[in-house]
């Protein structure tokens, strides 16, 4: 446990080296929040839909820039570049588990992301623009549950695709069409209150919910907390069947292995 | 460089690319489903309020259409020479295109022509045609040479700031972020300018004229108003696509002068 802990603090150090990339990320989270303010404010102005205010959809664009931002989905490149290079051995022979290390690695990215970029980016938006706090100090403990969902399935999608790589070699077709799952699904741009119901309640099934819908519309206590009650629980499960689906690939990956080369 | 050579290239990259023809068709659908998810969404909110900015959906699906041709088609023969170039300064390797009896940046295009991009592209055509069918415009001859000389344009423009980011790529060495900021502010252009703040509009129009990748030319077909600038500079779009298309070919030419090597 020590030993991933020193993982986890080793890669919030390494990113502490990259202060131009810092920068870089809040200028375009601000950029971004500013594209989606404008475009509320086009469609909604000064009145309300659906109950909806271009305030509440200031708020529902900050969070869901800062919540993209630390997602644990960068996992892709490193070891995909690995398993390409046949490095990937030198991993497995290391007195750890790889996974593991990568998610300790990815965990304290998400960390320094947290400090280092949402506070930033959110306290420069919310001056801007305003920005509303959790609706109550409940609804913020459960916002706090639904982002553990969040980096955890985001964490076990992109692990998914990374360990296609070991059967077709390429992780490239597998990115672009999870990315069109996670658009379509997650409702980080429009929220799904302005989907159509049939849209909807599919979405209310998928665990992309979680990667944007779910965790905003919890902070702003837009949904009924028998909903949020039920939500958690789907979630804890899709957290456990991915991550269980990973353990199980990555296991009979590791006793396949056949290193190119080499 | 002659132009039979730099074809000749192209050429030559696109049958080596399409050799791997199963790769090549699953990129395609992967890549179509991706926009197809993007597309979607945005009919999602444009659907559920009427109208955007005064725009309703056929005409945002045509300027949706003219930014995704117009960057397929700049990206096609710039995007890999430009992110790439990067590495291959640390690597030594430009040093070769450099001692070549032909010009550095005719040569690395063609050679490195990506042929992803036509997946882009076909996509791109398909949105073009629903929506110009679906579109009140009044067709004249002049009408349609103006929009493949716009697209045209379009497509220097976004060939242009593709240059420029390589061009820095050149002297700094970590420039790679850069790409992922011009990307972000590609996305203004997805919806009508007119529904940004002045400055905003001013930036996109004089500074990085994403604006006039699909906004403006499709402000003049549509008699579209409202915006900063009048609408007539639409029809400039050809023109400037030529001349900031030119701008960046000189500053990525001048930086090549300058180019001293990583060193070793």
């Amino acid at each position: 446990m020590t030993l991933y802990l020193a993982f986890m603090m080793k890669s919030f150090r390494k990113h502490l080296a990259y202060r131009s990339e810092v920068w870089l990320r809040i200028v375009i989270g601000v950029i971004w929040v500013g594209i989606q303010v404008a475009i509320w404010d086009a469609l909604i102005g000064s009145g309300e839909v659906d109950g909806i205010s271009l305030r509440n959809m200031i708020t529902y664009a900050i969070l869901n820039t800062v919540i993209s931002l630390s997602l644990m989905d960068r996992t892709l490149s490193e070891v995909d570049q690995k398993i390409r290079s046949g490095d990937i051995s030198v991993e497995l022979i290391k007195p750890f588990n790889y996974m593991l290390t990568v998610f300790a690695d990815q965990l304290g990215r998400s960390l320094f992301i947290a400090t280092f970029t949402v506070v930033p980016t959110v306290a420069v938006t919310a001056l801007l623009f305003g920005f509303q706090l959790p609706a109550s100090v409940g609804h913020f403990l459960a916002f706090g549950c639904a982002m553990g969902l969040a980096l955890a399935i985001s964490f076990a999608t992109s692990c998914m695709i990374v360990m296609f790589a070991f059967y077709f070699l390429a992780t490239f077709h597998f990115q672009w069409a999870m990315g069109a799952l996670k658009t379509l699904f997650a409702g980080s741009l429009v929220p799904f209150w302005f989907y159509p119901s049939q849209l909807r309640a599919v979405a209310e099934l998928l665990p992309f919910q979680f990667l944007g819908f779910f965790p905003a519309a919890t902070w702003m206590g837009e949904l009924p907390d028998s909903d949020i009650v039920r939500q958690l629980l789907l979630g804890l499960g899709w957290a456990v069947a991915l991550l269980g689906f990973c353990a199980w690939l990555w296991s009979r990956i590791t006793w396949r292995l056949v290193v190119q080369g080499g | 460089m002659p132009v039979s050579i730099f074809w000749h290239f192209v050429r030559l990259r696109l049958r080596e690319r399409l050799e791997y023809r199963g790769a090549f068709l699953i990129g395609l659908v992967s890549q179509g489903l991706g926009y197809a998810a993007d597309f979607t969404v945005m009919w999602i909110l444009v659907h559920r309020f009427g109208s955007l900015g005064g725009w309703n959906w056929e005409e945002i699906a045509f300027l949706y259409s003219l930014n995704l041709m117009s960057y397929a088609i700049g990206a096609a023969f710039t995007y890999s020479p430009m992110t790439e170039l990067e590495t291959m300064v640390q690597r030594g390797t430009f040093d070769g295109v450099l001692i070549r009896p032909l010009n550095p940046y005719a040569s690395l295009t063609a050679q490195m022509f990506n042929v992803g991009y036509l997946g882009h592209i076909l996509i791109a055509l398909g949105i073009l045609v629903w929506s110009v069918n679906q579109l009140a415009i009044d067709w004249t001859m002049g009408r349609v040479v103006f929009l493949l000389a716009a697209i045209a344009g379009a497509s220097l423009i976004q060939a242009a700031i593709l240059t420029l980011l390589g061009a820095w790529s050149i002297s700094l060495v970590r420039a790679q972020y850069l790409f992922g900021f011009a990307g972000s502010l590609r996305s203004f252009v997805t919806y009508p300018i007119t529904i940004y703040a002045t400055a905003i509009q001013v930036t996109l129009t004089v500074i990085v004229p994403f604006a006039f990748v699909n906004f403006y030319p499709a402000a003049v077909l549509l008699g579209k108003k409202g915006q900063v600038f009048p609408g007539w500079v639409g029809w400039l779009t050809p023109l400037v696509g030529v001349g900031a298309f030119l701008l960046a070919y000189r500053v990525w030419m001048r930086g090549i002068d300058r180019y001293q090597g990583a060193g070793g």
